[in-house]
């Protein structure tokens, strides 16, 4: 099983390389993108079996033999959860519209409302890629500052929409 | 999960050994770590967020070191209770020396790149030699900074600054330069060794240069290969040495 989806995984054109392992109970893939981003939910869509979380790398880990460094791997697993505050849904359609934007940028699943874009890995040149999506979508114009400072997703869906109705 | 700070990106783990707090250099914040790896050796990674960027430019930046170092050490209070270090790059560095020496028993102060802060500033700074990248000086014009915080991203992100976003990073930028040069200390010693890290290919500040240091306190030099900005990418040498000399 986790060989399967680690071998799908592999030949995915928007995967460089991954490494699929059960943790928990939890099937586990972290993968490193091919290009710049990665959108887990094409990929999702894309694969027959598909795993119960992801991890998004830069890099693998690798052990001295070449095979991956798994006691590593799972700590980056710790880590992005301690990053992640506990589950809220988005309740509104800007919230669940930015949750989607956020999980494409970050290559991070199931955002929810508490969570904080700098905290996942956001940084200035992907505030600045949010800016222009809401142009696109929503004819809104908002200063990057107004998105760095409204960094929660539920405070950037407020002020969105309160710019959007002003 | 209860408690947050806005000075950590995010909580640190309860079952670190150790801990290494980063200081990020002038003009940037707390994400230009996010190349770093998690933990290096026993110490978890865990990046200083300064009021003024990033999730936290709705704050007013520190216009002085001494109240920058008072404010962080009592935010990072509830998180000293485990060995811990400092690491500090360029403007990081002055701001790691000036933490370090309010906080209680650090173990080691991490230095890259920069030179004493007991130095006048005008012996501390210099205009851009030819060929750096990365440096700056308050006599600069805005276009010239603008300029230079462009090459930064160029060579960083492999991309232009993004229009949107200079006003933003040269506010940022001024407010730290001046910050730099009016701060005028004292030689004050850490309490802590000390363990430098300078740059072969650094147009900056020079290896020798980083030799200084050890009239601060007892001091381990290294020279890695790469240039100012090579630090961002946490080469495997950086993490040995971050580890080895933490382990004493």
């Amino acid at each position: 099983m986790t060989q399967d989806i680690e071998r799908s995984l592999r030949d995915h054109a928007s995967v460089g390389s991954a490494a699929v392992t059960v943790e928990d109970d939890r099937v586990v893939a972290f993968v490193v993108p091919a290009a710049e981003s990665l959108s887990l939910r094409e990929l999702r869509t894309a694969l027959a079996d598909t795993p119960d979380e992801f991890v998004v790398l830069p890099a693998l880990p690798l052990a001295g033999d070449g095979t991956p460094d798994w006691a590593e791997l799972s700590r980056s697993r710790g880590d992005l959860r301690r990053r992640r505050q506990p589950y809220v849904a988005p309740r509104n359609d800007m919230e669940r519209y930015l949750a989607g934007l956020w999980e494409d940028l970050l290559g991070v699943e199931d955002i929810g409302a508490d969570d904080d874009f700098f905290t996942l890995g956001g940084h200035s040149l992907l505030a600045v890629r949010i800016r222009m999506r809401l142009q696109r979508d929503h004819g809104v114009t908002v200063p990057p500052e107004v998105l760095f400072e409204n960094s929660v997703l539920h405070e950037q869906a407020a002020v969105v929409e309160s710019m959007r109705e002003a | 999960m209860s408690h947050r700070t806005k000075w950590l990106l995010r909580n640190p783990a309860p079952d670190a050994e150790a801990r290494l707090f980063c200081l990020p250099y002038s003009g940037v914040g707390a994400s230009v770590f996010r190349r770093w790896p998690t933990h290096i050796g026993p110490l978890e990674v865990v990046p200083l967020q300064l009021p003024g960027r990033e999730n936290r430019i709705g704050q007013p930046g520190y216009r002085d070191f001494p109240t920058f170092a008072k404010d962080a050490a009592e935010a990072l209070e509830p998180y000293l209770d485990r060995p811990y270090a400092v690491f500090g790059h360029c403007m990081g560095a002055i701001l790691a020396h000036a933490l370090v020496t309010e906080l209680p028993e650090p173990q080691r102060l991490y230095v890259s790149s920069s030179r004493v802060p007991h130095w006048a500033p005008d012996r501390r700074y210099r205009m851009p030699a030819p060929g750096s990248v990365g440096v700056y000086h308050p006599s600069m014009t805005e276009e010239q900074l603008a300029a230079e915080v462009s090459r930064v991203a160029r060579t960083v992100g492999g991309a232009d600054l993004h229009p949107d976003l200079v006003p933003l990073a040269l506010r940022v930028l001024r407010g730290d330069l001046e910050m730099c040069f009016g701060y005028a200390p004292p030689l004050t010693p850490t309490g802590c060794p000390i363990s430098t890290i300078g740059w072969t290919d650094d147009a900056d500040v020079s290896p020798d240069e980083m030799g200084v240091w050890q009239e601060v306190a007892p001091t381990t030099h290294h020279v890695l290969p790469g240039d100012k900005l090579t630090f961002l990418e946490a080469p495997a040498e950086l993490q040995e040495l971050i580890e080895k000399d933490f382990r004493g």
